[in-house]
């Protein structure tokens, strides 16, 4: 895997608050939990990172389910990011609609556990001024030969 | 003496996108009316664009020589950003580079070595703003206008529609500099923001991924284009070739209006309800228009963000376009009026909910894709 990009983009502020640069890394899921705003619902994901730099670091990936129709670009774009994540991993099943977004984490951790799952994330500069980061793609590497 | 140029540094890189969509074109129209005034037409919407990789390097003549050949182009733009690296260049793509699915997106911000700045009537002694001495015109905009690294630097001017038909001491046209190290979009673009509220001159919209910057010279209706093909292009030398850009000069200025705007922005939507109607609060997207238009951040940015909200308001359009000519008519231009007419608001309008109604369906697609049938 290769090492994630360490540029002028992501300063050293970035770093002090614990968001990663944008990038791949092999990480796992640790847990689901309920994701609830004034006006959003959805499910924060806590992944730690098992390779690389940044190995041990956990950070939260948070995938808004409802919200006001502002946001609906980001529902359908965190929807598909839990889709390829449950295909890349090889859940059984879909999660029903009640369980909703946690549920679809639950399912993804099930079928998660003992696989080498490579996360591609992005990181954008919200307009407060803080980095946001989110799923843009996942797969499913082989185990190295030495292994 | 001017300063050698390193050659190790990018120059006039860019995209080049031609419109896909036929019978499309990517040009205004001046047409000149009986009673002498003239009126513009706006730039159609392309949807799908052919896309090309541009470099014309660093070397002036060979851009100012691009420049005069794309000005006979009327289907071609260029844009600050790269396609996405992957994307398949043999089929026509939408330019698009903003989405919240980032993997949405056919163009990606990359940094840039160069900065072009547009000149929208700024006074200037009489005479420059002349058709024939616009390039003139320029020279004072450069050293008049723009921070003390621009003093004196090498550019390129280009006319913009208008060019010498704003009276003879109004100037509008392009500058094209090359900058002393490669910025990232954002950093131009807040740059171009505080330039344009401090010193008046300057289009941020620009500097961003895939915004167009049309090179095409307009079609003139019932008059001739004022400006000779010589002059579609100008290299000005000048005693350095790259400008060591201050590129936090104006931060100060735009955090400040940074804030102005997403505080006004909040407003606005809390008043407006999500999907509710507005007219019973009254505030929201006048609000925002009445506090943002023709202020630091000038027309375009406050209208099509006001107009943005306006359009999930529930408001009928006809008050949506009154309201919004009314504010207009009190404090811009007659070109400014022109341009944004009960039309375009009409089409900012329609654009706006269609994009929400493809936002909707793609959601609804998504929901379903993950949960199944049920969703």
């Amino acid at each position: 895997m290769n090492k994630p990009p360490d540029d002028d983009l992501f300063s050293s502020i970035e770093k002090a608050r614990g968001a990663l640069p944008p990038g791949e890394y092999v990480a796992e899921l640790v847990t689901a939990l309920p994701l609830h705003t004034p006006k959003t619902r959805g499910a924060i994901a806590i992944v730690k990172i098992m390779e690389g730099e940044y190995r041990g670091r956990e950070i939260q990936l948070r995938f808004v389910e409802e919200g006001p129709s502002t946001i609906d670009g980001i529902i359908a774009r965190d929807a598909a990011a839990l889709r390829a994540w449950s295909e890349a991993v090889g859940a059984e099943g879909r999660p029903s609609r009640k369980d909703g977004f946690e549920g679809a984490l639950k399912l993804i951790w099930d079928a998660g556990r003992n696989k080498r799952v490579v996360l591609k994330i992005d990181v954008r500069m919200s307009r407060a001024g803080v980095s946001e980061m989110f799923l843009v793609g996942v797969r499913l590497d082989d185990y190295p030969d030495t292994f | 003496m001017t300063i050698p140029i390193p050659s190790n540094l990018p120059g006039f890189a860019a995209t080049q996108l031609g419109l896909a969509d036929p019978g499309r074109c990517a040009v205004k129209r001046l047409t000149l009316q009986p009673d002498g005034s003239i009126t513009s037409s706006d730039y159609d919407n392309g949807y799908e664009w052919w896309f090309r990789l541009f470099d014309a390097g660093s070397d002036f003549d060979r851009m100012a020589h691009e420049l005069r050949r794309m000005a006979r182009l009327d289907r071609v733009i260029l844009c600050m950003g790269s396609p996405k690296p992957g994307l398949d260049l043999s089929t026509p793509h939408r330019r698009l580079w903003a989405r919240s699915d980032p993997r949405e997106n056919t163009m990606i911000t990359v940094p840039r070595a160069w900065i072009a700045i547009d000149v929208d009537d700024a006074p200037v002694p009489a005479g420059l703003g002349a058709p024939g001495r616009y390039v003139e015109g320029a020279i004072y905009v450069r050293d008049a206008f723009l921070p003390e690294e621009f003093r004196g630097a090498t550019m390129i001017v280009s006319p913009s529609a208008r060019t010498g038909l704003r009276g003879p001491a109004l100037l509008r046209a392009r500058l094209w500099f090359l900058i002393d190290r490669p910025h990232e979009l954002p950093v131009l673009k807040r740059w171009t923001r505080g330039l344009k509220a401090v010193v008046g001159v300057g289009d941020s919209a620009i500097d961003q991924a895939a915004q167009p910057i049309y090179t095409g010279r307009a079609r003139f209706v019932g008059m001739a284009d004022q400006i000779p093909p010589q002059l579609w292009a100008v290299v000005v030398r000048g005693s350095k070739d790259r400008v060591g850009l201050v590129a936090d000069r104006y931060e100060p200025k735009v955090v400040e209006i940074e804030r102005k705007m997403v505080a006004t922005l909040a407003v606005a939507r809390i008043e407006s309800g999500i999907g509710v109607p507005s007219s019973a609060s009254g505030g929201d997207w006048r609000g925002f228009l009445e506090t943002t238009l023709g202020d630091d951040l000038g027309f375009f940015e406050p209208l099509t963000k006001g107009i943005g909200i306006a359009a999930r308001s529930g408001d009928p359009d006809a008050e949506i376009v009154a309201s919004t000519l009314a504010l207009l008519s009190r404090r811009a231009d007659p070109s400014r009026i022109a341009q944004y007419d009960a039309a375009w608001i009409a089409r900012s309008l329609e654009r706006f909910r269609a994009m929400d109604g493809r936002t909707r369906a793609r959601r609804d697609a998504a929901l379903s894709s993950l949960f199944g049938k049920e969703a």
